[in-house]
Parts: C-alpha cells; sequence; structure tokens
C-alpha cells in the first residue's frame, strides 16, 4: 500500500510512465482517496505548465547582424 | 495550424530554408533562441563574459554546421547539444588557466546534485502520511498559472537558485520541451540520474509556488 510519502517520492516516476503496472495501480488507488496528495500532485502538472510558459525568454538583442554576415559568407561557399 | 503558432525548428520546411541561405529565417532563429541558449549557458558558466562567448561560439557552430544537419533529430536539440559540448570545452579549458581553487564554468555534476532526495515534503509527517496537506493554491489549473506574470517569476527566480545540475535538466526537459533521450544524450548522464534530478527539480519549484501561495494567502 502506498502512503503520502511514497506518492511524493514517485511522481515523477508515475508523471514518465516509469511505475511498473502494481505501483501505478496503488498512485492511482491512493490518489483516489488522499485529497492531500491529489492537490500535490495537481500543483506539480501546475508547475510544469508553468516552466513550459518560460519557453521563450524576452530576445536579449543580439549583434544578429554580424552574425548574419557570418550567415551569408558561409552559406554562399562555393564549396559547400 | 497557424505558421505563426509553430516553432520553426520543428518545421522541415525551416530548416530546408535555413540551409538554402535564407537571411530572414536564420534571424528569426537567432532572435528566438539567443536568450534560450543564453539561459542554459548560465548554468554552465559563471561570468557573462563567459556565458556570451558560449552562445557565440555555438552561433558560430550552427552556421558552420547547417550544411550538414540532418534532422534526425530535432533542430533545437541539435543546437543545445552544442552549447553543451562548448561549455564542456570551456570547463576544461577554464581549469588548465584558472587560479587555484577558482572554477568559472561548472561541472556537469557533482556532489551537490544528490542532496536530500529523500527529503520530506514540508507537512510531511513521520508516520508517511501528510500532517499539513498541501493547501490549494487556487491558480493551480494549467490556464491561470501560465497567465499570471507573478507565477511565472517565481518560477524562474526559483530555476535559477536550484543547483546547476537538476537547473538544467528542468530547462531542457520541462522549459524546451527536450525528450527525455535527447536531454540524457545532450548531458551525458542515464535516464535514472536524469529523473533523479527532474524530480528534485520539479518539487523545488513546487515548494517555490507553495510559498508564494502562502504570502498571497496573508494578504488582504
Amino acid at each position: 500500500m502506498m502512503n503520502c510519502r511514497d506518492i511524493t517520492r514517485s511522481v515523477t516516476d508515475f508523471l514518465e510512465h516509469k511505475l511498473r503496472l502494481r505501483d501505478r495501480l496503488g498512485f492511482l488507488f491512493h490518489i483516489a482517496m488522499c485529497g492531500g496528495c491529489r492537490t500535490y500532485l495537481a500543483q506539480i502538472r501546475a508547475s510544469i505548465a508553468a516552466m513550459h510558459a518560460l519557453r521563450v525568454p524576452k530576445p536579449e538583442g543580439p549583434r544578429v547582424d554580424a552574425l548574419l554576415d557570418r550567415f551569408r559568407k558561409e552559406t554562399r561557399r562555393p564549396d559547400r | 495550424m497557424c505558421v505563426a503558432s509553430a516553432t520553426p525548428p520543428d518545421d522541415p520546411a525551416f530548416v530546408a530554408r535555413l540551409k538554402a541561405g535564407d537571411e530572414r529565417a536564420f534571424r528569426r532563429l537567432v532572435e528566438e533562441y539567443h536568450g534560450r541558449l543564453a539561459r542554459l549557458a548560465r548554468s554552465f558558466c559563471r561570468t557573462d563574459a563567459l556565458i556570451e562567448e558560449a552562445v557565440q561560439e555555438t552561433w558560430l557552430a550552427v552556421i558552420k554546421g547547417i550544411s550538414r544537419f540532418e534532422g534526425r533529430s530535432p533542430l533545437q536539440s541539435w543546437m543545445f547539444s552544442i552549447l553543451v559540448n562548448i561549455a564542456r570545452k570551456m570547463a576544461v579549458r577554464e581549469k588548465r588557466h584558472a587560479d587555484v581553487g577558482k572554477e568559472l564554468v561548472t561541472p556537469i555534476t557533482g556532489p551537490a546534485d544528490f542532496d536530500g532526495y529523500d527529503e520530506p515534503e514540508p507537512g510531511m509527517g513521520e508516520s508517511g502520511r501528510w500532517e499539513q496537506p498541501p493547501a490549494p493554491w487556487g491558480f493551480e489549473d494549467p490556464e491561470s498559472i501560465v497567465l499570471r506574470q507573478e507565477t511565472l517569476a517565481v518560477v524562474e527566480r526559483a530555476i535559477e537558485l536550484m543547483p546547476e545540475s537538476q537547473r538544467r535538466v528542468l530547462l531542457l526537459r520541462d522549459v524546451e520541451g527536450l525528450a527525455s533521450e535527447d536531454v540524457c544524450n545532450i548531458l551525458g548522464i542515464a535516464g535514472t540520474n536524469e529523473r533523479v534530478l527532474l524530480h528534485r527539480g520539479r518539487a523545488r519549484v513546487r515548494l517555490a509556488l507553495d510559498v508564494y501561495a502562502g504570502i498571497q494567502r496573508t494578504k488582504p
């Protein structure tokens, strides 16, 4: 039987689909019965969603023109 | 699917444009990825100068290598793996020139990475049951959490503060969305190791949001 501590320790394995069937069923059963762990799982999922949203940071104003210059030279080389 | 919402590097047509020397495509690539490469570089390099050097070297390698890129892995995986390799080489170089005891580029993994894997969550009782179960935040649903700038800032800060090895895995897996296999190849770590780092990193982010939510609850 899984307890709450087991749930918090195995939450990543659960989300990564690495739990064996028996443990997965135990996880789901516990979640169904335990509000605290349900909240915990939802919060882990929310944390992941928040990280997805960080995907595009503000542009840092790189010296694009200098890089473009190199790109132009490289893609125009006859020996490519 | 509307073109504007697709991430350019996932699109084979975009890769083809890059290979053909399309400057607008390259400019778009730099604008979209320069900051993200710098963010990952920050988990390897200790100074702004080294971060900038690592990213610049990465772009030069991308420019030189794009004609040979075969698309077996996503373009972004390829770019991040170039960055990590460059950061590793810089670490070796800095070690040779570094002052005694001073490290300017952080190693890939170290003993601190395995701190507190069995750390109990705050509120967890000794019996293995919640003594103080997590309190709902009120913004756990995926739609709410991504709309609040403050929560994203909390997450960003939590990532910046965590041990580098956890940060690298979180950045590549959960922020950039790379597949587990790609992340393991890029960082040169085993799947089990990656999962441990991912687990701890996520727990830290959750805890940071939990603390933030607790502070919000006390406000009038």
